[in-house]
């Protein structure tokens, strides 16, 4: 067989450019040969034998695709695997739920701090994001609406508002090439030629930038107006997705704070609370039907993750309330964060009302110059 | 623009046309895509709101005329006459205030033992207004198996709630020796006729030992056609499943139950039972009615939920054929003990 034929659906070529077939992922590793030898040998193992085994693993973690198997890299499918297993585990009974909602959070923290360190680029986050999603809609519609509890106003209120937040979403994550820098030399002399004074270059690109622009070491490329780099969306946020991305936090906010609502008035017992607000009253009987228990955890998870959204979501407001973007803010020396960044120096505030209209017209760069 | 039509000539005619013909296959590819993925969309959201997922409004009798729909007993006109006292009045079907009622939840034997005394119940568990005569008769049978604590707070809820109804009543507690499984439909078959053979009562309300009714106005009288009364559970967000449910607590008057030939007596375990009643009233041309959410308000005390019975919809389906040979005709059973306690009259029995 020659190289030049077209690779089967199975085929792929590996790190050393030699095509292998995936039905050969388990044989003939030379590096896991001489890390035996070592070993039988008495001779020490050292770490980089270790990373080239874990190397080749990753080569061969494959699935089949059309034109060749596609490699897949293992951090991106872990949410996959994962976060079923801990749903699962979680809605077995209260000491589960605890403890697993202890450790995910711990683990993310974990993998937040691994990731930031070792491999900027991974999906991992984002994979988190899609599948949490993913299951939460899952288990809503298969397990809650069924329950034939919830009335066909409050449903379509509830597509309407995750739509919404999808979309937002979407339009976040589609226009954040937008915020990219474009280093021709038009750009270059528009910038150059009008503001010589204010702007800067960047050390790492080595090239002109405008004001305000930040350097993206995981997009690899500077960002205008850069807020930061959102890791669940595996996306900048900056100048051209800025309030996408706080329209995305509200209506995220609110779906799932809906429908957590939605589903803890379903599971627990609900009573009225001035004489039209139905809230869950007592949950003690959840754990007793696995598919209850489902919901409930479910509905927890995304009430936790409506807290931490809003909580994003009232940063963001006041730090476009003052004119800063979030990078503005992370550059900030720490005895100036005082009162939330009040009496900090704010060289590109516009005044309240001027930063909010900035903010929605995408325009926040422009007005940096002006500045 | 104007130059470039000048020079169109029939052989750049020819070749736009070819090029178009080319590029055929991929356009209506990508059109056949692009309308795959509209209509998975369209699919996908139809299924999402579609209005047979949720739960249903439902048509009721508003409160006002709740006083014209209410059937009350043949003997108390009478009574009324002989022994010169006034029927009683309706009041109670005009109080509607918007808060809920909600039952004590630690009951002490402490309260159980003054009830009786405070409320002038006399021994089984029966009541009638002493200064008017009542507008109805109704004996209350609930089924009941191994739920002290429910039946406790149950207890102490429903008298002073019926009461101030103004209800000459009768609570009866049919429970079932630990056998078999729980037959709900045949216990209260069974507290049909027990009742009936204590006082001719023309209105019978079948009721969950678990619901508690959170609304003073929702009276414990039979209406015209069958009643289901627990059509507002919070358990269910204050909403109804679908339209035929009839089950929690439900209100018929005695020629109504007769007719329908009362319960099936086949449905062993949870479920099934309530639904082959409905339909069991819908065949003889009944049908059933609701008061309005707002009056209908129940709240369900916490237990652990039974696992559904695995025959209840092979029964539900061989029902049709023995509505007239499976009721309260055919019913067979065994009083072990049956006794008149302070607060109820209790009858064990074996089925």
């Amino acid at each position: 067989m020659k190289d030049s034929d077209p690779l089967c659906c199975c085929e792929y070529f590996n790190n050393k450019n030699e095509r292998s077939h995936m039905l050969g992922c388990c044989c003939n590793c030379e590096e896991l040969d001489l890390c035996c030898d070592r070993l039988v040998t008495c001779n020490r193992v050292s770490c980089e034998h270790l990373s080239k085994i874990m190397g080749s693993i990753h080569d061969r973690f494959r699935i089949p695709w059309r034109g060749g198997a596609k490699q897949i890299s293992f951090d991106s499918i872990l949410p996959i695997l994962v976060q079923p297993v801990l749903m699962y585990l979680a809605a077995l009974n209260v000491w589960f739920t605890i403890i697993i909602f202890f450790i995910t959070s711990i683990f993310l923290w974990y993998m937040l701090y691994v990731f930031v360190c070792k491999s900027p680029r991974t999906k991992f986050f984002f994979m988190w994001t899609i599948v949490s999603v993913f299951l939460l809609v899952l288990v809503f519609e298969v397990y809650v609406v069924p329950l034939l509890e919830i009335l066909p106003e409050e449903n379509i209120a509830f597509v309407i508002i995750a739509l919404l937040s999808l979309f937002f979403i979407y339009k976040t994550w589609t226009r954040s090439k937008l915020n990219k820098v474009n280093h021709s030399d038009s750009r270059d002399d528009l910038y150059g030629n009008r503001n010589k004074a204010t702007e800067t270059v960047c050390s790492v690109c080595r090239k002109r930038v405008p004001p305000r622009t930040y350097h993206c070491s995981i997009c690899q490329t500077c960002i205008l107006c850069k807020e930061h780099h959102c890791l669940w969306l595996d996306c900048c946020v900056g100048e051209k997705n800025q309030w996408h991305f706080v329209l995305a936090l509200f209506f995220s906010f609110c779906a799932l704070f809906d429908g957590a609502y939605l589903t803890l008035t379903s599971v627990c017992h609900p009573i009225f609370v001035l004489e039209y607000m139905l809230v869950p009253d007592d949950c003690s009987d959840v754990y007793h039907d696995f598919t209850i228990a489902l919901c409930f955890i479910s509905a927890l998870y995304s009430l936790l993750v409506a807290i931490l959204v809003l909580f994003l979501l009232g940063q963001h407001c006041w730090l476009i309330s003052l004119g800063y973007t979030k990078q503005d803010w992370l550059e900030l020396p720490t005895g100036e964060r005082r009162c939330g960044g009040l009496w900090a120096s704010r060289p590109y505030n516009k005044g309240f009302i001027r930063n909010w209209i900035n903010f929605w017209c995408s325009r926040s760069s422009t007005s940096c110059i002006e500045g | 623009m104007v130059l470039k039509e000048r020079n169109f000539t029939e052989q750049d005619c020819h070749l736009y046309i070819i090029s178009l013909v080319s590029k055929m296959p991929n356009l209506f590819c990508q059109m056949v895509k692009k309308m795959i993925l509209i209509l998975l969309t369209v699919i996908i959201i139809t299924y999402c709101i579609h209005p047979g997922r949720f739960a249903h409004y439902y048509t009721f009798i508003k409160e006002e005329d709740m006083v014209h729909e209410l059937e009350e007993s043949p003997l108390a006109q009478k009574l009324s006459e002989t022994s010169g006292l006034p029927l009683c009045p309706w009041h109670i079907l005009n109080e509607s205030s918007y808060s809920l009622l909600y039952p004590k939840k630690n009951v002490t034997q402490c309260d159980l033992n003054e009830l009786s005394v405070k409320l002038d119940i006399k021994l089984g568990g029966t009541w009638k207004p002493s200064n008017c005569v009542s507008r109805f008769d109704v004996a209350i049978v609930v089924p009941y198996r191994n739920r002290q604590t429910q039946l406790e707070i149950f207890l102490l809820y429903m008298h002073s709630f019926l009461q101030k109804q103004m209800i000459n009543y009768r609570i009866l507690i049919i429970e079932q020796v630990e056998k078999k499984d729980f037959n709900r439909a045949k216990l209260l078959n069974i507290g049909y006729i027990e009742a009936l053979k204590l006082f001719p009562y023309h209105c019978f309300i079948f009721h969950d030992v678990d619901l508690i009714p959170q609304k003073q106005n929702n009276i414990y009288a039979c209406t015209h056609q069958p009643r289901h009364m627990s059509s507002s559970l919070n358990t269910f967000r204050y909403n109804l499943p679908y339209r035929g449910l009839f089950g929690g607590a439900v209100a018929i008057l005695k020629s109504q139950f007769e007719l329908v030939n009362g319960f099936s007596n086949m449905f062993f375990g949870w479920g099934g039972e309530d639904d082959d009643f409905q339909s069991r009233i819908n065949h003889k041309g009944l049908s059933i009615c609701r008061f309005s959410p707002r009056v209908s308000r129940y709240v369900m005390l916490t237990h652990s939920k039974e696992l559904p019975s695995e025959t209840r919809f092979s029964n539900l389906l061989a029902g049709k054929n023995r509505y007239d040979v499976d009721g309260i005709n055919t019913l067979v059973y065994t009083v072990r003990n049956s006794t008149f306690k302070p607060l109820y009259t209790w009858i064990l029995v074996d089925i």
